[in-house]
């Protein structure tokens, strides 16, 4: 009677991960295959692309899965889930760059707000060069292109 | 019953650090929504020192789903736009997000533009030699210049300027114009793109009367002695403030409080068309400062007053037709102020902030700001501005929030 949704997931550690109504209508790219007409006890399988590896997929489920025991999702994912600290180490800046992308993907746009605001936060008031190194985004702007974007707009005066 | 992939194992983790390894720019893979959703929070200093990363950040500024990004943003920290005695120098804006000076960059200061109100993330100033007004974007350096309001009847005196946004991306300009009993007023909407016909405010008369006006303008007293006294106040004005005005939308009700030539609020109700003259907060004798301010909805009073050989700073709001009193300045503080025959400009914040600069005229000049959170409760001083290694001197300030889609 009840639809099973799968998510097969590839790459270095495969994995089928089953879903159920509850937790699979969360997923705005998957919660039209319930309503979809086909026969009641079947099984569909979603193929995940294979950047979204088992373990950031397996993330996402527990947050789904959990989210609903706490006031807030926000209060779930800064006190239980994913504890935004100051500086954020290597590890945990990847895993928010991979669940963001996921919880896009998937279309989790309660995950996609708080995973984008979190690194709001984390890139706040830091220095250009600091975000370059420490984010691994590369700065292809000539230095002549950099300091006009630094001189649009503001500049800070001396007390 | 969520999934059933069972225990997380530890190997999953360090599987999943080894394909991540190989991701050599995580954040290239980014889609441009979600790349943009990140910098619409960043707050405006920090987005605009971002933009000198990398070329695909830069390009966000320009593009239209990032300023839809940024509009969604319920409320950004107020920026506060200062002014000084010469015009000319206004360039000088307070981060209230950075607690730092900071200059704006591509300012056209236009001659003989006043700045007169503001809303939202744009500033209005007003040409005093045409009556015409220039609408700005201080952040982008974006403006427009909207037509002087042809009025049928040139001899009426413009009483107060005010500006409210209607929706994020559409605003209302608002100008008083007239000698009481005879006030009228007329609106500029953004989405007509015109001036509206003159609309009279009618005075409405409560039942105890507070003040008494009579034509000449003049109020008598009764002082302490038993003598009977003119009130000889007439509001002393710097430019910027002459027209200033304070909007509020409560119920429905649109209304603009502005303080006339004598020191008593004028609070005109735009919806219902009529106006009346609010219960003053001082007798008349006393030496005082006033201004107006509004603050998430609500209009306060700020004065000035000295006695008992020192000076003190409240703030006050009405409620029901009586006036409650909201804050002090600690005494300690307002005390510095005694004796210096100064005067307060103040203005409303976005995030509950009222900013009060205190200033003295030549040759004696000496300014303070003071700012005061309503919802911690808490009295705050700004740092001095320098400029090349000289203080530089505001006599009042606009308010705005800082943002880079806000057009005019």
């Amino acid at each position: 009677m009840s639809k099973i949704i799968v998510l097969k997931c590839v790459g270095h550690n495969p994995k089928d991960f089953e879903l159920d109504e509850a937790v699979a209508v969360q997923f705005g790219c998957i919660k039209d295959l319930f309503h979809s007409d086909f026969d009641a006890e079947s099984k569909i399988v979603v193929d995940v692309p294979m950047k979204f590896n088992s373990y950031i997929i397996g993330r996402i489920l527990e947050f789904c899965s959990s989210r609903a025991s706490f006031s807030s999702d926000r209060a779930y994912w800064e006190q239980d889930f994913f504890h935004p600290c100051r500086e954020p180490n290597q590890r945990k800046r990847k895993e928010l760059i991979a669940i963001m992308e996921a919880s896009e993907y998937l279309g989790m746009e309660s995950l996609v707000e708080l995973t984008t605001q979190s690194l709001a936060n984390y890139l706040k008031g830091k220095n250009p060069l600091t975000i370059r190194s420490l984010w691994k985004v590369e700065g292809d702007l000539t230095a002549e292109e950099e300091a006009k974007a630094l001189a649009m707009g503001v500049a800070k005066l001396g007390h | 019953m969520g999934f059933s992939a069972g225990k997380r194992k530890s190997r999953d983790e360090q599987d999943y650090t080894v394909t991540l390894a190989s991701t050599a720019f995580p954040m290239d893979d980014l889609s441009d929504d979600v790349l943009e959703r990140v910098l619409s929070w960043l707050p405006t200093s920090s987005f605009l020192r971002m933009t000198s990363v990398c070329k695909r950040w830069k390009s966000t500024k320009t593009s239209k789903s990032f300023n839809l990004a940024c509009s969604q943003v319920p409320l950004r920290d107020p920026w506060f736009f200062m002014i000084t005695n010469d015009s000319k120098s206004s360039t000088f804006v307070y981060d209230s997000t950075e607690n730092s000076w900071k200059s704006l960059n591509h300012n056209r200061n236009r001659r003989d533009f006043i700045p007169v109100a503001s809303s939202g993330g744009l500033l209005c100033f007003r040409c005093s030699v045409s009556g015409g007004f220039l609408l700005c974007n201080p952040i982008t350096g974006s403006s427009r210049d909207l037509p002087s309001p042809i009025s049928d009847d040139n001899s009426k005196p413009l009483q107060a300027v005010a500006m409210t946004a209607l929706t994020p991306s559409s605003y209302k300009l608002v100008t008083i114009s007239g000698e009481a009993p005879n006030l009228c007023f007329r609106f500029y909407e953004s989405d007509s793109g015109s001036w509206s016909k003159e609309l009279n405010l009618v005075k409405k008369n409560d039942g105890d009367e507070y003040n008494d006006d009579n034509d000449s303008g003049t109020v008598y007293f009764l002082s302490k002695t038993g003598h009977v006294v003119v009130a000889s106040n007439n509001l002393q004005r710097s430019p910027s403030k002459q027209y200033s005005s304070v909007i509020t939308v409560k119920d429905n009700v649109e209304t603009v409080y502005f303080l006339s030539s004598h020191g008593t609020i004028i609070a005109c109700d735009l919806t219902n068309k009529c106006y009346t003259e609010l219960p003053k907060l001082l007798p008349p004798f006393l030496e005082y400062s006033i201004d107006l301010v509004e603050c998430n909805g609500t209009m306060f009073v700020v004065l000035l007053s000295e006695f008992y050989e020192s000076a003190s700073l409240r703030i006050w709001k009405l409620e029901n037709q009586s006036w409650v009193h909201v804050a002090m300045l600690p005494p300690a503080m307002s005390h510095e102020l005694y004796g210096r025959e100064g005067d307060i400009n103040c203005v409303g914040g976005a995030d509950d902030k009222i900013l009060v600069c205190f200033n003295t005229s030549p040759p004696e000049v000496y300014c303070r700001y003071f700012v005061y959170d309503l919802v911690a409760q808490e009295w705050s001083e700004l740092p001095k501005c320098f400029k090349d290694g000289e203080a530089v001197e505001f006599v009042s300030a606009l308010s705005f929030q800082p943002r880079i889609e806000a057009t005019v």
